[in-house]
């Protein structure tokens, strides 16, 4: 385990509570980064984040280190993801005001524009992922995890998950170049 | 490098950290194969798109309140006594002394019972009855002296002689 991250554990169980809250803070903006890329919008990402830590306060304890305690968590946000999508089924709304609102406003309106439907495109594409493919992406093409780390995360071997990317990348290629169409047209 | 194996080792070049050496045999391979070098083009461009969308950022003030909320929570989550104790159990700052107390305690008991008195055993039937029989008892009272002894040589003398002989054993 991290060593930061070994220390604080180890204060946080001899009743440290500012070991906890420092634990938060680094690891909040991922979990929440992680959980954003994987539900439709910020209130439910927000949700999911706080989820996260709720569960890890209660289960540090019993927290044995032999995992890294970064796959640990977010192990924890993507099961909290993959339930949330299964209870929602598939709910694929998407908060597009949310999506384009980093649009950056100095580049022109024409510039503006073009991200601002690119970002739709993607934000579309990705939601129509089952949700172990999502959470994939997101690990890799977001968080830039290692596949070792990945396999820990989602419970399966390293070859599932190439396969599993394989499988996610081209089926967003097709899905964006049709969107891609529809956009242009 | 084969198609197969060099599509595997596409994902990890353009999504990963691959190896030097994985990275030339990959290109290798592309310049050589144009199916595959069609793939590499079009996951190439996919990824880029994919990674070109930008982190979703909170709105402004939303950790400060996270913060307050987490808190809160964690306030009003009860903590069952089992986990208190967990707590307290598996810290390791606590196991060594925990260990060693443990140590200590048995040693204490194990020496304890060591040290015990031996049990006092009862005393014999004659230890018994000899102090309450005095020589004047026996002059003056024959008749109790006579069945005290007879009590003694028989049902009350233990460690009395066996009153026949052994059989002797056969041929």
């Amino acid at each position: 385990m991290d060593q930061e991250d070994a220390a604080l554990v180890e204060a946080f169980r001899r009743g440290e509570e500012s070991a906890f809250t420092a634990l938060v803070i680094k690891y909040r903006e991922t979990v929440y980064r992680i959980a954003r890329r994987m539900v439709a919008n910020h209130e439910d990402g927000a949700d999911i984040t706080q989820e996260v830590f709720i569960r890890a306060h209660r289960a540090l304890p019993r927290f044995d280190g032999r995992s890294q305690l970064r796959t640990w968590l977010y192990r924890i946000t993507v099961n909290l993801c993959l339930d949330f999508q299964e209870r929602r089924r598939r709910h694929t709304w998407l908060d597009l005001e949310e999506v384009t609102q980093e649009a950056p406003a100095e580049m022109g309106p024409a510039y503006q524009a073009e991200a601002r439907a690119t970002r739709e495109v993607i934000a579309r594409a990705v939601a129509a992922l089952p949700p172990r493919q999502q959470a994939m992406v997101a690990l890799r093409l977001y968080q830039d995890l290692p596949y070792g780390e990945i396999a820990r995360i989602m419970g399966c071997s390293e070859g599932t998950v190439k396969a599993t990317m394989f499988a996610a990348l081209r089926k967003l290629r097709r899905m964006l170049l049709a969107e891609w169409s529809e956009v242009q047209r | 490098m084969r198609c197969h194996e060099a599509r595997g080792a596409l994902l990890e070049t353009l999504t990963g950290r691959t190896p030097p050496d994985t990275r030339r045999a990959v290109a290798a391979h592309l310049t050589v194969c144009p199916a595959c070098r069609q793939e590499a083009a079009a996951l190439e461009e996919t990824v880029a798109l994919l990674r070109s969308a930008p982190a979703p950022v909170p709105p402004e003030g939303f950790w400060g309140d996270f913060m307050v909320r987490l808190g809160e929570r964690i306030e009003r989550t009860p903590v069952s006594i089992g986990a208190r104790l967990r707590r307290w159990v598996f810290a390791p700052s606590l196991l060594g002394p925990a260990a060693a107390t443990a140590v200590a305690l048995i040693i204490l008991i194990v020496s304890s019972l060591a040290q015990l008195p031996e049990p006092v055993s009862a005393p014999s039937t004659r230890a018994q009855v000899t102090p309450f029989l005095t020589e004047s008892m026996k002059t003056f009272l024959p008749a109790l002296a006579e069945t005290v002894e007879l009590w003694q040589s028989g049902l009350g003398e233990l460690e009395a002689e066996p009153l026949l002989e052994p059989l002797p054993e056969s041929p």
